[in-house]
């Protein structure tokens, strides 16, 4: 029981450390947002020049795909790409220091992970929303809407987490993990809808992305500005909930399989 | 110094540079094969895009893979031949220059062919995929298109390089140069000419990714001579601003004493 409690206050040291780091790494910070607003001006542009009206009437407007596009980035920015951190300590064989600490290698980088995409979901929402709304004119957030998208882009960053720690760890067969975090970004533009949103899709291609992890981390919160299509908030959330443990229980594998990897061939 | 000889010196720094980065065979071809797949997994984006809108005021999906086919020649060429642009500012700030000043040559073409990045040729397998059986252009266009994208390659390049070159004055915006860097890229995939008047200018002077992506490309759609001269104006113009800011940056350089590593 005492140890449980020591784990805890020393993951959630972790947690304020992440915080911190990020909160101190200001020309990270302005990097990331200069990236993201940029993307917002282009994608501005690029719906403006759009013919959305051939979708029919029920076709989205310039504005509300503009919003799209800043809830999905919104995630993808707050999480950004930890996963070379692992890479980085494999290749240089740190992480033989760092396995040997007394708390879980994995649940220390993840808690540290978790204080950083904490600090970067609120500076990065506070920027994006600013943005958004200057750039289209509306702000279609409600006092309703707005603790559900704060909630599915919480769940949907820390699904993104897990899958990055399982990117790091790759390392440790593959020597880096870059070319399989490029086909992992990729499908999360395709089958997470980063850019255009599901309901775009052919039905099978649709079908094929809903049902998969890279929905729950992106379309989930993207889907709540355009309004949910026939599913309910709660079902939302639920889909993440019930990814975020099937993905935590694969990354647990992982860790697994890495850690027995190293102890045995070194990093 | 003739220019023989410096092309000869050219050229074995690219074959040394080639072999190293390829090693070891079987990674270097997964780099390779996976940024493949990448090119092909972001296309499928707008094929999705272009299944919904009949155009991108005037772009069709053809004209969207010959931008891809562009932007990946020019960035496949940068980082197989001088990959080390993409490390130029980290060396720089190490003190890594002396390595390179310590040669009888110009330090900057060594220090951009010091490295090589074995999955940039995946990009450069992939653009002709992407020109002849996604864009829909034949073997006869090819050297047009080549032409502009070698030279979208070298304005890429230069443009890394100035971007690189700023820890000279600020050592401490390593991060800085990144975030550029991938905003440059960021910039130069997507379609630039729905852009405002004002953002186009900026696209075509302090930030040129119009020479990587929109330019070559109308270039190519509209057969035009001039576009492709302006290409290649472009280059030249980029290619002595690299070299000049670079030579300016190298008054500012501190040593790292990284000459004895060589003894």
């Amino acid at each position: 029981m005492r140890s449980r409690r020591f784990e805890a206050g020393a993951l959630w040291a972790f947690v304020l450390l992440g915080w911190r780091r990020a909160i101190a790494e200001r020309a990270a910070l302005a990097g990331r947002l200069a990236l993201y607003l940029l993307i917002l001006v282009i994608f501005r542009q690029l719906w403006l020049a759009t013919p959305l009206q051939e979708l029919g009437q029920s076709s989205p407007t310039a504005a509300e795909m503009l919003w799209y596009v800043a809830i999905t980035e919104w995630v993808v920015f707050a999480a950004g790409t930890p996963y070379r951190a692992v890479e980085e300590q494999i290749r240089s064989g740190q992480i033989e220091s760092a396995l040997l600490r007394p708390l879980p290698y994995a649940a220390a980088t993840l808690a540290e992970w978790s204080g950083a995409t904490s600090f970067y979901l609120l500076a990065m929402g506070a920027g994006g929303l600013a943005t958004a709304a200057a750039l289209t004119g509306t702000v279609p957030l409600t006092a309703a809407t707005a603790l559900p998208l704060l909630l599915a882009g919480a769940l949907g960053s820390a699904i993104a987490l897990l899958f990055q720690l399982q990117l790091g760890y790759a390392a440790a067969w593959l020597g880096t993990s870059a070319p399989l975090f490029w086909i992992w970004q990729k499908l999360m533009f395709v089958f997470g809808g980063l850019l255009l949103p599901l309901t775009f899709y052919p039905q099978a291609l649709r079908y094929l992305a809903e049902f998969s992890p890279f929905a729950a981390i992106l379309f989930a919160p993207g889907s709540l500005i355009l309004g949910p299509a026939g599913a309910s908030v709660a079902a939302i959330l639920g889909r993440q909930v019930a990814w975020f443990v099937v993905i935590a229980l694969a990354t647990l594998l992982v860790d697994r399989a890495a850690a027995a990897r190293l102890a045995q061939r070194g990093a | 110094m003739t220019l023989r000889s410096s092309l000869d010196y050219l050229f074995a720094l690219a074959r040394i540079n080639i072999r190293a980065g390829m090693a070891p065979a079987g990674g270097a071809a997964l780099s390779a094969l996976l940024m493949f797949g990448n090119n092909l997994i972001f296309f499928l984006i707008w094929s999705i895009y272009f299944s919904n809108f009949s155009s991108l005021r005037g772009w069709t999906l053809a004209d969207m893979a010959l931008l891809m086919g562009m932007c990946e020649w020019a960035f496949g060429l940068a980082v197989v031949l001088a990959g080390g642009v993409r490390h130029m500012a980290q060396t720089i700030v190490d003190g890594g220059l002396d390595v390179h000043l310590g040669r009888p040559r110009h330090p900057l073409p060594s220090l951009l062919m010091s490295r090589s990045l074995p999955s940039g040729l995946g990009d450069l397998a992939s653009a002709p995929v992407f020109w002849l059986a996604f864009a829909g252009r034949g073997f006869a266009d090819l050297p047009l298109i080549l032409l502009v994208a070698t030279a979208a390659g070298v304005v890429l390049t230069a443009s890394v390089v100035i971007m690189q070159c700023l820890v000279f004055w600020l050592p401490r915006a390593l991060g800085l140069c990144e975030d550029l860097f991938n905003m440059f890229l960021m910039t130069a995939v997507y379609p630039q000419h729905p852009f405002s008047f004002t953002m186009r200018m900026i696209l075509f002077t302090l930030f040129p990714t119009a020479f990587v992506g929109f330019l070559p490309v109308e270039a190519v759609r509209n057969a035009d001579p001039l576009k492709a001269l302006a290409m290649i104006g472009a280059a030249l113009v980029y290619g002595a601003l690299a070299a000049a800011v670079f030579q300016r940056g190298l008054r500012r350089y501190a040593s790292g004493n990284r000459i004895l590593e060589l003894r």
